[in-house]
């Protein structure tokens, strides 16, 4: 009987995985599952078995039974999906996508940026980008025909104003306007009067960041940076602080990103030194304190910039800068 | 600064390679790039002597030479002009690889057979270009021209920084590398043999303006014979990027290098007085320089004089008439010390930034003026055969004085880190020459040295001691700060206004501040000039951000992009009514192309008027602005017939519309472009105001439509308002759902249908209430606009 029962099994499988259209699976299912089928037939025959025979063969037929409902619901399916495709609606068809818009790409940078540091405890700060002399370089320990000038190539306009060369006026601004702590970042647009090539824009964007209070320490600096480094390129990324100099922080350091093409193994884009320079920081020199009225023996505080257009073409792969305030949509879609 | 390795070595001894002191010199001074050394790579060449040199029989510019290279002699032909017998040159054999990895063989060279080449500085990699062979002077045939030329000589460029001029001096990186390293450092060991009469019995100086010059030291060095420089000091200089040009003016520039201190030499005999003055120009006061361009001065600018004739421009370049020729037997040497602020003004004024002038803008070391010179004369003595007259002229203050800065070691502790202990602190100052005592209360008296004077203040002292302890040695914290919650609504207001443009389907762009005049003009109001534009196309900054958006949709048609619909937000600049600068945060955009993407069923028109002002309103939707009102409008770009201004509880907010004809031929736009622009100051203003939760519509609603005929140049917006206004409380909603025009309805006139819907806050609406408001309407639209019902 239960030899039976599987030479039905296979017939009825091979008949419902053939079935091409409604009749041949409709004949199937009346042939195998019907009231008149085989299967039936010993169904009913169970209760003149033996206790034991009735068991075994009972439990097998229910078995075979649900198998073949599932494998004929199965084939119903497949037609019915054969149906549609053949039918008025071709699935395959692109729909009407309306107009999809982009953020520039330099502005989805700066918010990555914000973001990370708001959840540091920063918020945001602005200022104009027309400003003064003394806000500018005075204040921030740059005086008249000092050769560190000779790093920011300025635009000046009438009145004696200028184009900002760099976000750090803005700290100057905050500073003067509140007590610490203080703790900011300044984004922004900023002007160099330099000739533009493929990594010089006479327009570009800055990222500062400011934190003052009592007992700032150069490691709550590297912390932070380090942290906000980790934040934007993984937790397993080299982080490098070495020397530097910037006029209006005293000690200052360059960070240092361990290259990603190659890992910090030397290659061309870091010129072999598998590190690639990303941030000026250091601590706030107390002669720009006393610039904005704050006395250098309670508060200390660090301060940081970056190039936002360079992050971006290291995020992006850009090789060149003039790309961003192109415009050109088939660039500003790629990126 | 560039310098090589075997030349910081004459100062401090040191084991590592170049690569690895770029990377010591990078973490503790200033970025240092490793340069390689110039001959790495180069094999198969030897000293060797020109015997014979004939004319080539058949090529004029070619000679035939037998060289003699110690173990053999070969015959090789060479182009070079200056190749002559006797002279001693490098020859590269057959097999030899040169810079860049050139090959030589043996080969025929117009007939004759060429045993290997004769080769230049520029073929070993020496320099960019030569103009001929290397002579290298007087060495034996056979030498080791890998070590006489400084072949493996590795090179490093250090970006000096402008606090640092003590580092525009090998001797300075020598000791930073001391410092760094721990090793010793040592001072050039020279002495000067004096004789003949002394020097200020042949000239002398006079200081007229003392704020310009505080000290000249001038030494004069007799009876020298102009010549090549020996194979040590060309080695030298090469290694610092400069060439070598003849011993004397090689010593000056060997001197000036080695100390960071830039010297002069007159040609003492061409001084037309040998009483040398130091004065202010008078304005108009001419001076050839020496590179043959005729400077007209000011009474800023700082002159050296030979009695009153210029013969220097003062820390910047010397002049032609009394410049070192080979002809020059006698040399007067000025070492002096020249105001920074001066120097640079003057070398920015005339664009002149000689490497002379670079470091006096720094400011230099005073105390070592006496060693500079000295040095110099000594040199000049040993490599062209001069003597050095008996004492110097020497005028002007002598001593700067010593600086002393406190340091607190707690303070350093607090701002670093608690491991430094006051042994390391001492340590660290001591290696960079810093003379360190113990003060009171717990503090160090520091002693600046001369060359460190960028050094004032505690803060500097600290920032020694961080970078010799090393940045990467400090323990980072990650401190706990608590979010701030402030918030500027203008900015959260610009990022919306992003959210909605992107929404509407719009690209976000940025586009320079920077318009040209014409631009300028066009946009009206009063642009802000700047005094010296980087280009000078562009020497305003913009009043309104539509130029740059109508650029960015010309150069993306130009590259066959057609449909551009973009949006910029960023500043303008202006005046306020007091003439103070000013600057407001705009939201400008344009649109134009096809209306929609094309499908495969439906073939989109291009833009009209109604696409974009559907973008404007779509974006007052997300704004949540409840009704904004048009009005006639200022904006200069836009068509006056088919543009419209926006406002906001009454005060003006910006405007749209299509552009106007002469703004598209202004940009070569042959195709409808529409756009906007608004204040977002003002948005922010307007929309900065708290939503309030209203009790969902309980009662059912009830649709009526209205369709009425009137004369074509009636407004539907003065319909809809009249409807709004007759329809009371009960009308809660009222839609333009249809305009059309047909014969049946006469010429001259349209058919505008309207879908009203009217439901009450309290209770369910009869008919005949509908009914009554209703014909309300369509009487007051039939008065008022000459209307009639359409069936
Ligand atoms: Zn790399």
């Amino acid at each position: 009987m239960l030899d039976r029962l599987r030479e039905i099994g296979e017939a009825a499988r091979e008949a419902f995985s053939s079935a091409t259209d409604e009749k041949s699976l409709e004949d199937a299912r009346v042939a195998y599952l019907g009231r008149k089928s085989e299967l039936n037939r010993i169904s009913r025959g169970l209760k003149d078995l033996d206790p034991e025979e009735r068991r075994r063969v009972g439990r097998a037929t229910n078995d075979l039974k649900k198998e073949l409902a599932a494998l004929c619901e199965e084939a119903r399916e497949r037609m019915a999906e054969g149906a549609r495709r053949t039918g008025a609606l071709d699935l395959t068809l692109p729909g009407r996508v309306p107009w999809v818009g982009r953020r520039h790409v330099l502005i989805r940078t700066l918010e990555r940026l914000e973001e990370i540091f708001r959840t540091l405890g920063f918020e945001v700060a602005l200022g104009p980008h027309i400003e003064d002399d003394f806000h500018n370089f005075d204040a921030l320990n740059i005086p008249p025909d000092h050769p560190a000038r000779d790093m920011h190539d300025t635009f000046f306009v009438e009145g004696g104003r200028l184009l900002r060369t760099h976000t750090s006026p803005v700290q100057i601004r905050v500073m003067q306007s509140r007590r610490p702590p203080i703790r900011i970042i300044a984004p922004g647009r900023v002007y160099r009067n330099e000739a533009s090539d493929a990594s010089h824009s006479s327009e570009f964007y800055q990222l500062e960041g400011l934190y003052v209070d009592r007992n700032v320490r150069v490691g709550e600096l590297k912390g932070v940076l380090t942290k906000f480094l980790h934040e934007l390129y993984g937790q397993d990324v080299g982080v490098r602080f070495r020397a530097g100099f910037f006029p209006f922080t005293e000690p200052s350091t360059e960070v240092d990103l361990q290259c990603r093409v190659c890992r910090g193994r030397g290659c061309p884009v870091c010129k072999g030194t598998g590190w690639v320079e990303l941030l000026g920081a250091g601590m706030v020199d107390p002669r720009v304190f006393e610039a904005v009225g704050y006395d250098p023996d309670v508060y200390t505080g660090y301060a940081f910039g970056l190039g936002v257009d360079r992050i971006s073409m290291m995020m992006t792969g850009t090789d060149d800068i003039r790309l961003f305030l192109e415009n050109d949509l088939r660039f500003l879609d790629q990126v | 600064m560039q310098v090589s390795l075997k030349w910081l070595g004459d100062y401090v001894d040191f084991e590592i390679d170049g690569a690895e002191l770029a990377r010591v010199l990078t973490e503790s001074l200033t970025e240092t790039d490793y340069l390689g050394a110039p001959g790495a790579g180069v094999t198969g060449v030897v000293a060797a002597r020109v015997v014979t040199s004939e004319k080539h029989p058949d090529a004029d510019a070619l000679k035939v030479c037998v060289v003699d290279w110690g173990e053999g002699s070969s015959t090789v032909v060479c182009g070079a002009p200056n190749v002559r017998a006797g002279m001693t040159s490098v020859l590269a054999l057959p097999d030899a690889k040169l810079a860049g990895g050139m090959k030589v063989s043996e080969r025929r060279i117009r007939g004759r057979l060429s045993q290997g080449m004769l080769v230049s500085a520029a073929e070993l990699g020496l320099e960019e270009a030569s103009e001929g062979i290397i002579d290298l002077g007087d060495v034996d045939v056979g030498s080791d021209v890998r070590d006489l030329l400084g072949l493996d000589d590795e090179v490093i460029e250090l970006d000096v920084q402008p606090n640092r001029p003590d580092c525009m001096g090998v001797l300075g990186v020598a000791r930073e590398v001391a410092a760094a390293l721990s090793a010793d450092f040592r001072v050039p060991d020279f002495e000067v043999r004096e004789s003949g009469s002394p020097a200020v019995e042949a000239a002398a100086a006079e200081l007229a303006d003392p704020e310009g010059c505080p000290r000249y030291i001038a030494r004069l060095v007799t009876g020298l014979t102009f010549g090549p420089s020996p194979p040590w000091l060309a080695r030298r200089l090469r290694g610092a990027g400069v060439r070598s040009l003849g011993n004397i003016v090689d010593v000056t520039n060997f001197v000036m290098l080695e100390y960071g201190h830039p010297i002069h030499a007159f040609d003492y005999a061409r001084l037309p007085e040998k009483r040398i003055v130091v004065r202010k120009a008078r304005r108009g006061e001419t001076l050839t320089t020496l590179d043959g361009e005729e400077r007209v001065l000011s009474d800023a600018d700082l002159l050296i004089c030979a009695g009153d004739s210029p013969v220097a421009l003062a820390g910047i370049m010397g002049g032609g008439e009394t410049e070192v020729t080979p002809a020059t037997r006698d040399v007067l040497l000025e070492c002096a010390w020249f105001d920074p602020v001066t120097i640079r003004r003057t070398a920015r004024k005339l664009a002149m930034r000689t490497e002379a002038s670079l470091r006096f803008e720094r400011g230099i070391d005073a105390s070592a003026m006496g060693d500079v010179a000295g040095r110099a004369c000594a040199l000049m003595a040993e490599l062209a055969g001069g003597r050095v007259a008996p004492g110097a002229i020497d005028e002007g203050r002598k001593d700067r004085g010593e600086v002393t800065v406190g340091l607190r070691e707690d303070r350093v502790r607090a701002m670093l880190t608690d491991e430094l202990s006051r042994d390391d602190m001492v340590l660290y100052l001591d290696r960079l020459g810093f003379d360190v005592r113990p003060g009171g209360d717990g503090s160090l008296d520091v002693t600046v040295p001369p060359h460190r004077h960028d050094v004032e203040t505690e803060a500097d002292l600290i920032e020694e001691v961080a970078r010799l302890h090393g940045y990467d040695r400090i323990e980072a914290i990650v401190p706990y700060h608590p979010l701030e919650t402030t918030g500027d609504p203008a900015r959260r207001m610009r990022s919306r206004v992003r959210d909605a443009m992107v929404g509407l389907g719009l690209h976000e762009v940025l586009t320079s501040s920077f318009v040209t005049p014409e631009t300028a003009e066009a946009a009206g109001g009063d642009p802000v000039l700047v005094r010296n534009p980087v280009n000078k196309d562009t020497p305003y900054l913009r009043t309104s951000l539509l130029p740059g958006v109508f650029d960015v949709i010309r150069r993306n048609r130009n590259v066959g992009v057609r449909d551009v619909r973009i949006f910029e937000i960023g500043k303008v600049f202006g005046r306020s009514e007091n003439g103070q600068h000013r600057e407001d945060w705009r939201l400008s955009g344009a649109i134009c192309g096809l209306r929609g993407r094309p499908v495969w069923d439906t073939a989109p028109d291009e833009i009209d008027y109604y696409d974009g002002k559907g973008v404007v309103w779509g974006l007052l939707e997300a704004l949540e602005v409840d009704s904004p009102e048009t009005s006639c409008y200022d904006c200069p770009f836009l068509s006056s017939d088919a543009g419209a201004g926006l406002g906001l509880s009454g005060r003006p907010v910006g405007a749209f519309g299509m552009v106007s004809r002469e703004t598209r031929r202004l940009w070569g736009f042959d195709f409808p472009v529409f756009a906007f622009e608004l204040d977002l100051d003002e948005l922010a203003v307007r929309c900065d105001k708290e939503r309030e939760f209203e009790p969902l519509p309980r009662y059912p609603k009830v649709r009526r439509d209205l369709a009425i005929v009137v004369p074509e140049d009636t407004e539907a917006g003065s319909v809809l308002r009249s409807i709004e206004d007759a329809g009371e409380d009960l009308l809660a909603d009222v839609q333009v759902f249809d305009v059309y025009r047909g014969e049946q309805l006469g010429r001259e006139k349209k058919s505008l249908a309207f879908a009203l819907t009217y439901m009450s806050k309290d209770r369910t609406l009869t008919d005949n209430e509908v009914d009554d408001v209703n014909a309300r309407i369509v009487d007051r639209l039939l008065r008022e606009f000459g209307a009639t019902l359409r069936e």
